[in-house]
């Protein structure tokens, strides 16, 4: 597969991307909202001024958890099902590339744009943060980067839920579906489950679960790595058991590969059977 | 690839049949498209030739029969026979976020081309199709008939020997229209192109070499419009009246023609049609609305093959 056709690909979405209002309206509007948490998070408290610390990584870790996902539904989306119902994916289906280098390349351009975005939005917060009051920029940048995974997470989710959807408001719907079930539904079904058998879910099945929902997983790997407020981490400090950092890894990278691997392949299936334009 | 001598069809289509479902789309279609000339497919939409079109842009695969373009089989060697075909879908195939020459560089990329070579093309594409002015305004920001001329320089850009196009005038005026198949000509006059396009308008169906009328899944009629034309043999005369059988049955009668009903109106096709205008007018004074004659059009042949009004169909 010469790489040159993805990096074209891939180099038209980026551009796209980074010209398309909405992704640096979302950037600075993680920005902002990472000063006004590390500014005013504590005002309830009657503390005043910039938080540090572990529990501001916290606080920033559920933003992410939030703002990161949904981010990356609603920019992915749209990835296919717009060319489709431009009809531009039969011009791009007549091209000397295969759909395989076609479909990475538009994959690795939106993951790039989606990049720029996070990055760009948590970047500039961070140099305000570091300038203002010395944050921990280890677990700040980590942080960056965890969320950026997320963010690739929910892309290839988002890239399935295109490939499923007859046009791009069925998409992002579907993509609203996805990001409240992960959010916040899960966790409170999983809380509802405790309840229910008081408690007496079998741990093993209990992190299997967790395992099962990306945002839990994120969650765990920053209880882990950057050691934050277990208060602020949700369900996932539940349970004493943390998974090793390989195992959570894999399930990280599983939850990107697998949707992508269903997308390519319905995307394949489609284009054979010419349904898809 | 294979390198097919200049002689040989650049497309040669043979008992291709093209099923969505139940529903038969193409059938047993054959077709030549020689080197060098215009090809127009005309017909209502439905009728297939954009299936048709698709199987020979290589968006689909041909279900039965055979397709060779430029000499070689799409099944064997897709990509060979992309790189030799330059393809100008119906829908803007451009990217508004990106500037003319940004979405031509794009394109030149996807085929390969990269560097000096690929500006070099771009800037000759431009000039080509005086586009150089616009070559850094965002594609969203052009008229219709601008964004279509680009359409054009990308599907070009690559130097196809075959270019195809899917209703090309789609959403132009009549003057970007004219404009759009003087820019083709001139491309075969200098290039040597062979160009298929398909159309439902008479206008650029007659500036084509060739024209083939595609109808209920197959090509009905194949010819040049002056070939085409000359199957009917003379004028084309049309009747309307309030009662419609009454005056066909009466005419028949009176002058021994058996008169075509087609869409409410009664159609006649007589070398005499002036002669035969004034007796009929002469015989029936009351009872015919209007009487039409003309010389034969592409429309009156589609009329005389299929039996319906081009229009009528075209609106399905």
């Amino acid at each position: 597969m010469p790489s040159s056709a993805i990096a074209t690909v891939a180099r038209k979405e980026l551009t796209d991307g980074l010209r398309n209002r909405w992704v640096w309206i979302v950037s600075m509007l993680l920005a902002t909202s990472v000063l006004v948490i590390a500014f005013f998070g504590t005002a309830t408290v009657g503390v005043q001024g910039v938080r540090g610390g572990g529990a501001l990584i916290a606080s920033l870790m559920n933003l992410a958890v939030y703002l990161v996902p949904l981010l990356a539904l609603i920019m992915g989306c749209g990835a296919i099902i717009d060319e489709k119902q431009r009809g531009v994916l039969d011009l791009i289906l007549v091209y000397p590339i295969s759909t395989g280098e076609y479909f990475a390349g538009t994959f690795l351009g939106f993951a790039l744009a989606l990049a720029v975005a996070i990055v760009s939005g948590f970047g500039v917060a961070g140099v305000v943060l570091t300038l203002w009051s010395g944050v921990e920029v280890g677990a700040y940048v980590l942080l960056c980067g965890l969320a950026l995974v997320l963010g690739v997470v929910f892309l290839g989710l988002s890239f399935l839920l295109s490939l499923l959807s007859r046009d791009r408001t069925r998409a992002v719907v579907a993509s609203l579906f996805v990001w409240i079930g992960s959010v916040f539904v899960f966790d409170l079904v999983l809380v509802g489950v405790l309840i229910a058998t008081g408690g007496e879910l079998p741990s093993g099945l209990f992190r299997a679960l967790l395992l099962l929902n990306p945002t839990d997983v994120f969650r765990i790997l920053c209880f882990k790595w950057i050691g934050s407020s277990a208060s602020s981490l949700g369900l996932s400090t539940l349970t004493e058991f943390v998974p090793s950092t390989a195992l959570l890894a894999g399930v990280l990278v599983a939850w990107v590969v697998v949707p992508l691997c269903l997308s390519y392949a319905l995307f394949q299936r489609r284009v054979a059977n010419d349904t898809l334009t | 690839m294979t390198v097919s001598p200049p002689e040989q069809p650049a497309i040669v289509v043979r008992g291709l049949s093209h099923y969505y479902g139940e529903r038969c789309a193409l059938r047993a279609v054959d077709l030549d498209v020689r080197r060098g000339e215009i090809l127009g497919l005309l017909g209502p939409n439905g009728g297939g030739k954009t299936t048709l079109f698709r199987v020979l842009a290589t968006v689909c695969a041909p279900q039965q029969g055979s397709v060779r373009i430029l000499g070689d089989d799409p099944k064997r060697d897709l990509a060979a026979v992309r790189r030799r075909l330059g393809v100008v879908f119906q829908h803007p195939g451009l990217d508004g976020l990106l500037s003319v020459a940004e979405n031509l560089r794009c394109h030149g990329a996807m085929y390969g081309w990269t560097g000096r070579r690929l500006d070099e093309r771009v800037v000759a594409v431009l000039q080509r199709l005086r586009l150089e002015d616009r070559a850094n305004e965002r594609v969203a920001t052009l008229s219709g008939g601008l964004a279509r001329r680009v359409e054009l320089a990308k599907g070009l850009l690559h130097q196809p020997e075959l270019l195809l196009l899917d209703e090309p005038s789609a959403g132009l005026d009549p003057g970007a229209r004219r404009e759009f198949m003087d820019h083709l000509t001139h491309l075969r006059e200098t290039e040597g192109l062979t160009v298929l396009l398909t159309t439902h308008t008479m206008e650029e169906a007659e500036r084509c070499d060739r024209v083939g009328f595609v109808h209920r899944g197959e090509v009905v009629a194949l010819g040049t419009p002056a070939e085409l034309t000359a199957t009917i043999g003379g004028d084309v005369v049309v009747i309307t009246a309030h009662d419609i059988d009454r005056v066909r049955a009466a005419v028949g009668e009176r002058f021994g023609y058996d008169l075509r009903l087609v869409d409410g109106a009664l159609r006649l096709e007589t070398p005499r049609g002036h002669e035969f205008v004034r007796e009929v007018v002469e015989a029936f004074p009351g009872d015919i609305q209007s009487v039409t004659f003309g010389r034969p059009t592409l429309e009156d042949v589609f009329v005389h093959v299929t039996g319906q009004r081009f229009w009528d169909q075209a609106a399905e």
